[in-house]
């Protein structure tokens, strides 16, 4: 005897219903990237991520975060850190366990991580080391992101479900530069 | 009011509803930390009214009965007398998106379509602009992001509060930027729409209609009249500290952890409490934004007969259905 659910799902492909299922659509992807911007009277750059790109009006960063002194809201401690953000590897931890988090869309085999260029963490020697990704574009042209370690950020798995959310390092960015490719004149 | 003080209102005054029991023993409720109140500011009765799906014909909505609107006209005008009773500031009326549904419409622009749904259901949507229904954005309705396309003082936002800006209402549909409203959905408008036809047809749409739902996969038992809605699986990782809720994993909850930071950063505020619609499953979920645990609400569809609904007091969240 089939089971009930085995029933309907014979009647779901039978009656060829597939488009009345919900959640069948496709939403405009032009929203999707992600900003480094830096500001007026900002020390430090600031990552804005999918969610909040549009708007970017949130104060300057004046100097590294390093610790959890009266810190306003936009520069809370984030499911994934800034690193993990752009490379897309960021695990928050969920009802249902960990899973990856994509707050950055995804740029492929264009980002690569290279040696940092600014050895000296600015939380000081107790911080993970500085790292540094670079992002290539079709054009030739290259940003080099340099990202620090907030200590303060630092936090193990939020549940033994969630292994991977951990933050033995928590990184930011610190500093952007871009080359730009060109033409011979 | 509290909750129970909204259940019984409702009983005297002839349309009672009854709590979802997410399992046995267990209704959908959602109670603050110990203490603390949900924090709707002024707000006293919030009511979260989920997808409706209002098309042309022989829709979702009606799904087999041509009288069906007469219900949540009733629901509308029971919030309209509750609204009074309160006082305007104490009360907040809001739908989650997918109010209109343009797929289920045929009409070859928006706002042939809107006419369409708006010749169908007068008297339903003038009660909604009457109370007023302040609706979210969703995909079968995305049209609304272009006021023109909105019914005349329909109220439509991508991102509504009730109360304050640390309780949030938004559809769900576009959990990365929730700035990717516009839904490239050429051939679900079609398909959906030659359905809608099949549906709309004597005798043959009332069983296309029923196989349609048995095949809509948001139903506990499908071919039962009446079945209630599909639950999620039960949460492996506990809520928000504090807070107590039979906790279910809702899909994508780790994704709208980022669409809520996104959120907090547009107000610069806390988000406390989410309600989203969109999958048509009633259930009380959370997740992570920032390094919090936010609840986050699925409150279901006015789909194929059902009429569920939430209700937000000081004292907690219910998730509830008409009986």
């Amino acid at each position: 005897m089939p089971s009930a659910k085995k029933i309907s799902r014979a009647l779901q492909a039978l009656a060829l219903l597939g488009p009345a299922a919900v959640g069948c659509c496709h939403t405009n992807v032009s929203a999707e990237r992600c900003v480094l911007a830096g500001t007026v009277g900002g020390a430090v750059p600031r990552l804005y991520r999918q969610a909040s790109w549009r708007s970017q009006r949130l104060p300057a960063i004046k100097a590294p975060l390093c610790t959890s002194e009266a810190r306003p809201i936009e520069d809370e401690c984030e499911s994934v850190d800034d690193l993990s953000a752009l490379l897309g590897t960021g695990f928050a931890c969920g009802p249902a366990g960990q899973a990856i988090q994509h707050v950055c869309p995804s740029f492929g085999d264009r980002v690569k991580e290279t040696q940092a260029v600014v050895n000296d963490p600015p939380c000081g020697a107790k911080a993970c080391p500085n790292r540094q990704l670079e992002v290539r574009e079709e054009s030739g042209s290259m940003t080099r992101i340099l990202f620090y370690d907030d200590p303060s950020c630092h936090s193990g798995a939020p549940d033994a479900k969630c292994p991977n959310a951990a933050h033995a390092c928590y990184y930011r960015v610190l500093a952007i530069s871009t080359e730009l490719a060109g033409e011979k004149t | 009011m509290q909750l129970a003080e909204v259940e019984a209102w409702f009983a005297a005054r002839g349309l009672p509803f009854a709590w979802r029991q997410e399992r046995p023993g267990e209704p959908a409720i959602l109670r603050p930390p110990p203490g603390t109140a949900i924090p709707t500011g002024n707000v006293r009765v919030g009511v979260i009214v989920p997808d409706v799906h209002l098309g042309w014909g022989n829709d979702v909505f009606r799904f087999n009965n041509p009288s069906r609107e007469r219900r949540l006209e009733r629901f509308l005008e029971l919030l309209a007398e509750l609204r009074d009773e309160l006082g305007t500031s104490a009360f907040n009326a809001v739908q989650l998106g997918d109010y209109f549904d343009f797929w289920r419409a045929p009409g070859f622009t928006a706002v042939q379509a809107r006419s369409m749904i708006l010749a169908q259901y007068p008297t339903l949507i003038q009660l909604g602009v009457s109370l007023p229904l302040r609706h979210c954005i969703g995909n079968h309705d995305a049209q609304f992001v272009h006021a023109a396309n909105r019914p005349p003082l329909l109220d439509a936002e991508i991102v509504r509060t009730i109360g304050t800006s640390a309780v949030v209402c938004f559809h769900g549909h576009d959990n990365v930027t929730l700035q990717a409203l516009n839904v490239d959905a050429l051939f679900e408008t079609i398909g959906l729409n030659l359905l809608n036809l099949v549906n709309s047809a004597p005798v043959v749409g009332a069983v296309t209609s029923w196989l349609q739902r048995v095949g809509d996969g948001t139903f506990e038992e499908s071919w039962v009249h009446d079945s209630a809605s599909l639950p999620w699986d039960a949460a492996q990782v506990q809520g928000p500290a504090g807070w107590v809720a039979p906790w279910v994993s809702r899909s994508s909850a780790v994704e709208y952890g980022a669409a809520l930071r996104g959120i907090e950063l547009c107000l610069r505020q806390r988000v406390q409490l989410a309600f989203v619609g969109h999958s048509h499953r009633p259930g009380i979920s959370w997740c992570p934004v920032a390094s919090r645990r936010v609840p986050l609400i699925d409150v279901g569809s006015w789909t194929y007969g059902r009429a569920e609904f939430a209700v937000v007091c000081a004292d907690g969240v219910g998730l509830a259905r008409l009986i």
